[in-house]
Order: C-alpha cells, then structure tokens, then sequence
C-alpha cells in the first residue's frame, strides 16, 4: 500500500517537504496552492440566525410536558459544618413533588464555602419551589472562614481543609505517595526539599552571575466563567432511563457520570443533548451536583425537572480561575539573552489546592529554571479550568517580567528582546506583523504631566491542540442529494457546527448550503468534550474522512450503473466530474438518484496519531494600545492586535470570532473582573451580573485579528484548536502597555482607577529613593 | 422572586392611599425595584403601579421653569430639546446612566428614589443601620466604591448620578400625598436628599403615602457655564466612583455659583468652600490647584477607597479646564 507520502508543510514563504506514514485508510492533507472551494472561505456559523433570532433552542429553553421547576438551597456561610436538615416543612408546601439533602445524596455535610448545595426541591412552578427551599430547615455548626488568599497564608488562621491538611501547600515539585487528606511521607518529602534546596542555590549563583537581575511580584485575581446561560439541565426520566438537556461542553462525560455510580444516579441508559450550549469556558465539564440533583429530583418527582443554576449560585459555586501570588526574578545578561529565573507562586483554587498553578516560566528560552508552587486553601468555591486554565495569570507576570528584563539592559525593544529569546517559527514572524499594526515606533504622549498618557504593550501565547483520537463521524448522503454529518459533541460556541460541514462539504465537492450539521446528541457517534481547544482538531479529520468515503460509494454506485472507471471520477462544484476536469454530465443530485439504497452511510473514526507535522505549538502575539486618564486612573483600551494561528483554517471568519472572543474575556480580566469575598460572614458580595463587571460592549477595543495559515501537516485537516490561546497573552499585553503609558508598573490585575492612581502615588513618592537589587524571594 | 400583587391606581389619590407604609412599594421604570424583589432584598405583598396614573408623563415650561413628571424615562429626558439647551449638566449625566435599555424603562422620579447600590444592603443576612439593625458592614469591610465624606453611620453613596446635579441646578421635588387634601409640597433637592445622620433608614424625604410627582427646575440664567465630570471604570452599565458638578455664573458673586461632589457621601455633597474659591478667582491653573488642595478636606476614607480623594483632585481639575471650553478628554 503506498501509504508512504511526501508533503508540504510550513507557512508564508517558508515551505519544506515532509514524509509522512499514512495511518489505515486515512487521506493525505490538503496542500499548499491546491485549490479549495469551502474550506478557507469566511463562512457565517450556520446558526447565526437561529441564535440571534432566538429560535435556538438551549437547555435552559426545553419545555417538556409535565415541566416542573428545582432549586437548591446554599449555605450562607463562609465554612460550615451540616448537622442536619428537616425537609419535612418544606416538603409540605403547595406544589412540592420531590427534595433531597446534600449530606443524604453526597455523603458530605461539609458546607466550605458560602454557596455550598446543602439541600433541594423541585415544585410544580418556580415560585412555589423559592418558597419551599426558603422552607428547608438547617441546623449550621459554623465555623471560622478564610476567604482570601492573605487570610488564609496569614499566621493563626484558621484550618480550611481537614485532618493535616494544611491550608498552604507545595504543589509542585511534587512529592510523590502522597494520599488523600494526608501529609506527604516524610523522606520522600525531605529528598524534595533537598533538591529544591540544591535547585535554589543553583539558581541564586546563575542569577548572581547575570548582569542584571530584575525581580517583581505579581497578583492576579479570581475571576469567574460568568457564562450566559448557567450550569445545570432538564431531566427526564422515561423506564428507567434519563434524558438531559444538558448545558455541556462534554455530552459523552455527562452521560457517563449519569450511567456510572457517580452521584447515586445510576440511570441503565442516559442520552445527553445539547443543541447549544450557552457558553462554557471550561467550567462545564462535569454534570455537577447540579445536574445529580437534577436527575435525582426528576426520579423522584416522576417529571421532567429543570434544575439550572440562578446567577449566584452560578457566581459562587459553579467554578473560577483561581487567584496567583508570583514572585519572580529574572536574570539577563548584556547581550538579551535571559539566563536564570525563580518563581515562588500561590494560588487558590478553593478548599482544595489542585489547579492553582500559574503557567509562567513557558513560551520562551528561560534559561534555568527554579519554580516552586503552592496551593492555598480557601473557604470559597472550586476552581474549575477556566479558558486557558492558568495561562493569562502567568503570562500578566512572565510577561511584566520580560518588559522589565528589557528595559533593564539599556537599548534593547521589548519585541527585539523577545525576539532573542524565543525560537518559535512562527511567532518570529508575528512579531513583526503586531509592530507594524499596533503603531509600536509611533511617538506618543507618555507619563510626565499630561493627562492622558498613551502605550503599547506585547505579549506571546503558546498552545498545543491538534487534537487527538477518540472521535467518528458519519456522514449520510440520501438518495435525493441530502448531505448530513453527524456526531454527538456539542458546539460550546466556537463554530464546531459549522467546520464540520465545511469539511464534508469541500471533501464532497457540493456547496456548505448542502450539508446539514447534527451535533450535540449522545445517540450520534462518539465526540470529544470541548477541552484544551482540541474538538476541531478531533473532529474534522474524522468528519473529512468519512465524507471522503462517502464520496467513494457514490462514485462506485455511478461507475457502475454508467459503466464508468470509479478511479478517474471525482466531484466538484455539485457536479460528477472526471479526473481531467471534464464534466461527466452528471450534477451531485443526478449521482445520488443512482443509489439502489436510500442512502451511503459512512462511520469513520479519527486516526488516533497526529503525524510529526511542522510545529507541535500554535504560536501567537498580541500587541494592545491604551489610554490612561492621569486624573482618575481609568484605563480605556483602544485597540489590540491579536496575531493568531490554528494550523489550517476553515473558517477564518469563525476563527476570528474565537480571537475576538479571548480578546474580549482577556481585556476584562485586565482591567474589570474580579470575585470580592466579604471578610464579615464569608460571601461573595458581587454574586451578580451588576457588581461582577465583564467588559461591555461600548469599552471594547478595536480588535484587529491577523490570522496566520500554517500547513502542519499533523492531520489529514492539520487544523488546530483557536478557544483557549487568544485570551493567553491580552492582559499581560494591556499590563505592559499601562506601564509603558504611565511609567510606573501596577503589579496586581485587574488594573483599576484605584490601582492605578495608587500607583501613580508611590511612584511619586519613591521616586527618590534606590531600588534594592538582588533581594531573595 | 415571591409573587405580589399589582395595584393599578388610576388617581395618585388612589395610589397615595394603598401605601400605608414602605412595605407597599411604588413601581414605576421597574429597573430598581424588580431586582430587589427577585433577590428577596423587599419581599412586598403588594406594589403600586403608577404608570396609569396622568399627567405624570410630560416635561412642560412653566413661569418658573421647566417641570419634569416623574414617570418621564430617563432617556425622554436625556433628549428633551427643553432639558438639553437650558440644562445640559443634567442631560449629560443622564445620558451617560446604566445602559439604552435601562435608559427607556427608568424614570426620573424612580432614579431620584432608588434605593442604595450598597453590596452588603443588596445581599440578605446582612442587617445594618439601613435596614433595622445598627452598624455598617462596609466601614469595616468591603468598601471599594463606598462614601469617604460623611460615612460614620452608614457609607453608602447616594446611586443617583442626577441627584449632584439636581442639587446643583437648585431643582425641587414636587410631592403629593393624600393627606392634606392633595396638596403639593416642593422639597428642594438639597433637602430631598437625606443623610444618615438625619434618618439612616431613608435615602430621600418621603413619608408613607408621598409620591414624587415631578422634578422642578427653575429657570435659568443665561451667562451660567457648566461642567459634569465622572469617572467609573467602564462606560456602560456601571455607577460613578466620583463624580463633580460644577455650575458658573460669569460676573456671579459670592454664592451664585455651584460645586456639588457625587458618589463620594451617602447624599450629594454641595462645596461652598470650593464655590467660594472659585468665586474669589480665575479659572486658571492657580483655581485649579486651590480647589485640588481644599477638596479632599473632611474625607475620611476606609480602607479601600482612599483613591476617591486623588479621583476627586483630578474630577475638579477636568471640571475646571472643562468650563474654560478645553477639548473634551479621552
């Protein structure tokens, strides 16, 4: 089988050959040059209109017969200890159908954070259901809280987590063996502080030996998914099996943990839809309690249930990005070249401690490395991964420190010394692309006297997502020329719908307008969750195969019936065509009327490998221009340009939508959201939309995405996922340009008038004093 | 959100009537009220709906000026031709309030009697001086966006952007009731607008039964320049940090002229000592750096929102480069 190929891979101008094996049955990438009539147009998402026009149908729209409406009640109280719950009032309301405890259905009668599930109850309308939860009797041993990360790494403060656990704890370097609850073993333990002792010293004497060091300390905050439409789902149970419209980003997980013993459910079938999906942003992995709750009420109601989450439930208990602490020192010498760096890092990811790590000592050649990382406790709700999981938080401080480093080798541009650091191919080539967009060499009013002062800022992002296996798609062609591709992940909102019918649609030679999408529903085949940005780069290459083997039959079924050579037909533009470009005569619709069948199904799933490729990275770079307001500290910002490539693209203009996307949540970060724990009893005080602030529409940026097309050659689509990287670098972009406007660095995001104008004080109060140099972290 | 029942008076003799107490809440715009009622913040058995109500729904000149009926929408306001040209400080803050959606549902009457943006009065469990306890949450705790002038009983600030800039323009309330034979009784705005310190459980000078039936502003003298100045930190859908309104009569006197501090104190704070620097002086740089020396004096800032009195320095001194016609910033 001549399954051995030679291709193209690269980008611009920069193409070399490649020799890759082709997996069983797969089909080489499309080339450099090779004409393409769907795949690389701007195409509309094809539920453009249905979304504005609100026709689409979200979990939190479904409406079947017999609806009834639940609730869950939440502790108020920032760390409580359950002692018990009577339903018995409650249950006794008008309306009430079904209830449960949380102590009962979880074995957990720990309340840690204020928002925490203790019971619920489901009643035949919503306000009837407030009533009865406000009805639920609950008996609270409370406790002392820590609801910030300073409380809780203060001395004395009170223990969050339980047993040993400490509320501040290394996560990395890790020590391994350690259980559950418990404190590491011992030796094991004092090996690894042995090394970091020795990893310490190393590093000391490297920075030591730079010709200069630069040292800074970083806070970044939490920040909230805030998706439109909230956690949770309408369940339905029909003989012992469940359905969930669920608001998803993985249809197969949820239905997994329904069927598994997870959460008591243990429902014999469970099928999972999800149409659309209201955003999700990482927090919606998991079914939740929520959606256990949901399930449970349903059973024991004997209706359908919808158990969304209201806006504070939502805000306090339905995940976060944590928090990060970074202090950092960076070592450079003369030449640019950065030769050491030690990272002392915190974060808080709730009462637990996993997740709070800071990506910060990535993207570039970082010399040495001595990082050590910790996880903080606190009584607040759970972090979940958030777009990018730890990546923005460690790029505000990498980034600040990579500006820093700079300045402080005399002459040398941030970009150049970026540049000098950084041997990602496709990023050299960005930078230039931001420079000449941002206006970076234009003269601008900065600090000094003038009110409002103007700067620029760069940053970098990094990310690896050409997906994997695990994914099919079938495609069905009926008899009468209808085109459809199905599978059963949903569509989180970047397009998935759309991409895979575009794929189908190029390999199939017929117009996008022809190939309906079927996606979101478990009882289609096998699909990713929506993680890490790899559902396009999953599901496409399995999409196109399949298409192409679709298109195979159907050329069999011409030859055959015309007494043709199957190898020398193809299809394009809608037509039979043969391999010399002739028409054959025959349109799309003529070739399908041929069929004995009904229609040619095909089931193809996706190679599990990615070939070598060109680059395992996408790369990208984002340069933000600001406007700082000396007077009252408020920052606008007026443009960003967010150089980004995915591999292949399919659809630029849904691939821009994603930058646009980062941009937007990533300038929000910079300057707006931030979650506010009432040190008093414990709560979040801006559980809502009106205190919580998200960028709104009028504070936005122009936003100029520059998209970059690259033939990695990992994939029969080489296409690569574009959620997560674009939120990657903007607030550390937006950080560094407020620093260039006003001369002084705000260490701590989001960058409010507050933090600047406090800034702006010290700064002109100190500025006659002399920094230290060299202190230890 | 716990179900109510909606009054539907014809007459504000009607309405006046079905509110006995404040547990009887009249509606208008909805914007405020609603979303207190779906947070169980009120959790009234009854509101009273005005909007059927006539004659509260037109701005008209008068002899005295220009009357504002209190279920005109902000946004009906903001674009008056009659508001714009004789009282442009107030359009301004208006047009620049929450949101175009919130804008066309919102009243005047209703944005001059919101209740406090508060986060610890706007969150149950939290009892203080405002709401039948004693103390206040915020003096110790979360307070970013709280008073730092006038904030030892309570540190809200007063919501209303427009409330500075009623009290400047010298504006009135006018209120109705059914006592007393509906007689109207007009409130200057300066009087209208409670501190703590003279009742912490109400914001605004009404009584039970007291409906605000229009907001008067009286005629106005032609050589007068004007300045609104804010800062928030985003454009739409968010409350001022700070805010200056400064009124100037050109060859005024001593007393003429206005300079009333917004979000900074629980009611709207009026500065005679500034008007009277202003009034001693030019409007120049040396103006500028008396009235940014004198306007931080009686704050008293928590721990969180000391930034308010450098925010005020640089509101003032905008204020001031603003009525000397200097291009609009940023």
């Amino acid at each position: 089988m001549a399954d051995e190929i030679t291709i193209q891979v690269g980008f611009g101008d920069q193409f070399h050959p490649l020799t890759v094996r082709l997996q069983d049955g797969d089909i080489p990438p499309w080339q450099p040059g090779q004409p393409l009539d769907v795949v690389g147009q701007r195409k509309p998402r094809l539920d453009a209109v249905a979304k504005v026009t609100g026709t689409a149908k979200f979990s939190q729209d479904q409406r079947p017969d017999g609806l009834i409406h639940g609730r869950i009640l939440r502790s108020p109280h920032g760390n409580a200890e359950i002692r018990s719950i009577d339903l018995t009032a409650a249950r006794a309301m008008p309306g009430v159908r079904s209830a449960l405890t949380v102590p009962d259905t979880f074995e957990d009668s720990t309340a840690r954070h204020a928002g925490a599930e203790v019971a619920a109850i489901a009643a035949d309308t919503e306000q009837q259901a407030d009533a009865a939860m406000r009805a639920i009797v609950v008996d609270y041993q409370v406790k002392e809280h820590c609801v910030t990360i300073d409380a809780s790494m203060a001395e004395g403060a009170p223990q969050v987590g339980r047993g040993e656990q400490k509320n501040v704890q290394r996560v990395s370097p890790r020590t391994r063996g350690r259980r559950r609850g418990q404190n590491a073993n011992p030796d094991a333990d004092r090996q690894v502080v042995e090394q970091m002792a020795r990893r310490e010293k190393e590093v000391d004497a490297i920075l030591a030996g730079s010709d200069s060091v630069v040292e800074g300390s970083f806070r970044t905050q939490v920040q909230t998914h805030a998706p439109l439409e909230t956690h949770g789902a309408v369940c339905s149970w029909e003989d012992g099996r469940l359905v969930c419209w669920a608001s998803t980003q993985a249809t197969f997980g949820f239905r997994g943990e329904m069927t598994s013993d997870w959460g008591q459910v243990k429902a014999s079938e469970c099928r999972v839809l999800s149409e659309y999906v209201g955003g999700g942003f990482g927090s919606k992995f998991s079914a939740g309690r929520e959606g256990v709750i949901g399930a449970l009420l349903a059973r024991e109601a004997g209706v359908p249930v919808k158990m969304m989450l209201d806006r504070s439930g939502e805000q306090t208990s339905a995940g976060n990005r944590p928090d990060s602490i970074q202090k950092m020192r960076m070592g450079v010498n003369k030449d640019g070249i950065i030769q050491g760096l030690q990272i002392r890092s915190w974060g808080t990811p709730g009462s637990g401690i996993g997740g709070a790590g800071a990506h910060n000592d990535g993207i570039y050649q970082l010399g040495e490395i001595d990082k050590v990382e910790y996880g903080v406790r606190t009584n607040c709700g759970g972090a979940k991964a958030h777009r990018a999981p730890g990546w923005p938080q460690g790029s505000v401080a990498l980034e600040q420190m990579m500006d820093m480093a700079a300045h402080s080798i005399d002459g040398i541009d941030p970009i150049e010394f970026r540049k000098m650091n950084d041997d990602h191919p496709i990023r050299a080539k960005e930078y230039d692309i931001a420079r000449e967009r941002i206006g970076w060499d234009r003269t601008r009013v900065r600090g000094g006297s003038a009110t409002i002062c103007s700067g620029v800022g760069i940053a970098s992002n990094l990310w690896f997502s050409a997906g994997g296996g695990g994914a099919s798609a079938l495609v069905r062609i009926a008899k009468d020329g209808a085109v459809e591709i199905r599978n059963g992940a949903q569509d989180i909102g970047t397009g998935t719908r759309t991409v895979m019918a575009m794929v189908a649609a190029e390999e199939l030679g017929i117009p996008l307008e022809m190939v309906s999408t079927r996606i979101g529903d478990t009882n289609d085949p096998q699909g990713p969750m929506s993680g890490g940005s790899t559902t396009i780069g999953t599901l496409t290459p399995a999409a196109r195969l399949a298409a192409h083997h679709a298109k195979k039959e159907l050329l069999a079924v011409v030859a055959e019936r015309k007494g043709w050579d199957p190898a020398d037909l193809d299809l394009r533009k809608a037509r039979v065509i043969r391999n010399d470009g002739s028409d054959t005569g025959l349109s799309f619709k003529d070739a399908c009327s041929l069929m004995d069948d009904d229609a040619i199904e095909v089931l193809k799933a996706r190679p599990r490998r990615n070939y070598a490729g060109f680059s395992d990275t996408n790369a990208g770079v984002q340069a933000a221009e600001v406007e700082v307001d000396m007077e009252t500290g408020v920052v606008r910002v007026k443009k960003v340009v967010a150089v980004a490539d995915a591999g292949k693209l399919i659809n630029p203009m849904t691939a821009e939508s994603q930058v646009r996307g980062g941009v937007i949540q990533g300038v929000s970060f910079a300057l707006h959201e931030r979650r506010i724990m009432d040190r008093h009893k414990g709560r979040m005080l801006n559980d809502d939309l009106e205190n919580y602030k998200i960028l709104g529409s009028v504070d936005c940026p122009e936003i100029d995405v520059v998209l970059v097309d690259v033939y990695n050659g990992k994939s029969n689509t080489q296409v690569m996922g574009l959620g997560e990287p674009p939120i990657v670098a903007t607030a550390a972009a937006v950080a560094n340009a407020v620093a260039d406007a006003i001369g002084v660095r705000v260490f701590e995001v989001p960058i409010t008038p507050r933090r600047v104008l406090e800034a702006i004080a010290s700064n002109e109060k100190s500025a006659a004093q002399p920094k230290k140099k060299g202190a230890r972290l | 959100m716990k179900p109510f029942k909606v009054a539907l008076p014809g007459s504000i003799e009607q309405a006046s009537s079905l509110q006995q107490s404040f547990d009887v809440p009249f509606i208008a715009g909805g914007t405020d009220l609603l979303a207190r009622i779906k947070e169980y913040i009120t959790t009234p058995e009854m509101v009273v709906d005005l909007k059927r109500i006539g004659g509260l729904g037109e701005i008209t000149s008068t002899d005295h000026g220009v009357r504002i009926g209190a279920l005109v929408t902000m946004n009906d306001v903001a674009t008056n031709l009659q508001v714009r040209e004789g009282f442009p400080a107030l359009a301004e803050t208006i047009g620049n309030a929450a949101t175009p959606q919130i804008r066309n549902m919102a009243t005047i009457g209703g944005n001059i009697c919101q209740k406090p943006r508060c986060w610890y009065l706007r969150h149950e469990g939290y009892t203080c001086a405002k709401n039948g306890g004693s103390g206040c949450w915020a003096r110790e705790g979360e307070n970013e966006f709280h008073a730092i002038f006038g904030n030892q009983v309570c540190a809200m600030t007063q919501p209303s952007n427009v409330a500075p800039v009623l009290v400047a323009y010298g504006a009135s309330i006018e209120i109705q009731s059914n006592a007393e034979s509906l007689e109207k009784r007009e409130v200057p705005a300066d009087q209208f607008f409670l501190t703590p310190e003279q009742d912490p459980t109400r914001e605004v000078a009404l009584k039970p039964g007291e409906i605000v039936t229009a907001v008067l502003l009286p005629a106005k003298n032609r050589t007068e320049k004007w300045s609104y100045t804010e800062a928030r930190e985003k454009q739409s859908f968010d409350w001022a940090q700070a805010s200056v309104t400064v009124l100037y009569q050109r060859g005024g006197r001593r007393g003429d002229h206005r300079v009333v501090l917004g979000a900074v104190s629980p009611a709207p704070l009026r500065r005679a000592d500034l008007e009277q620097i202003i009034a001693a002086g030019d409007l120049d740089a040396d103006c500028i750096q008396a009235l940014q020396k004198k306007i931080g004096e009686g704050a008293n800032p928590l721990s969180q929102n000391g930034y308010k009195v450098p925010m005020l320095r640089g509101l003032m001194a905008k204020a001031i480069r603003k009525l000397n016609g200097e291009k609009k910033e940023g």
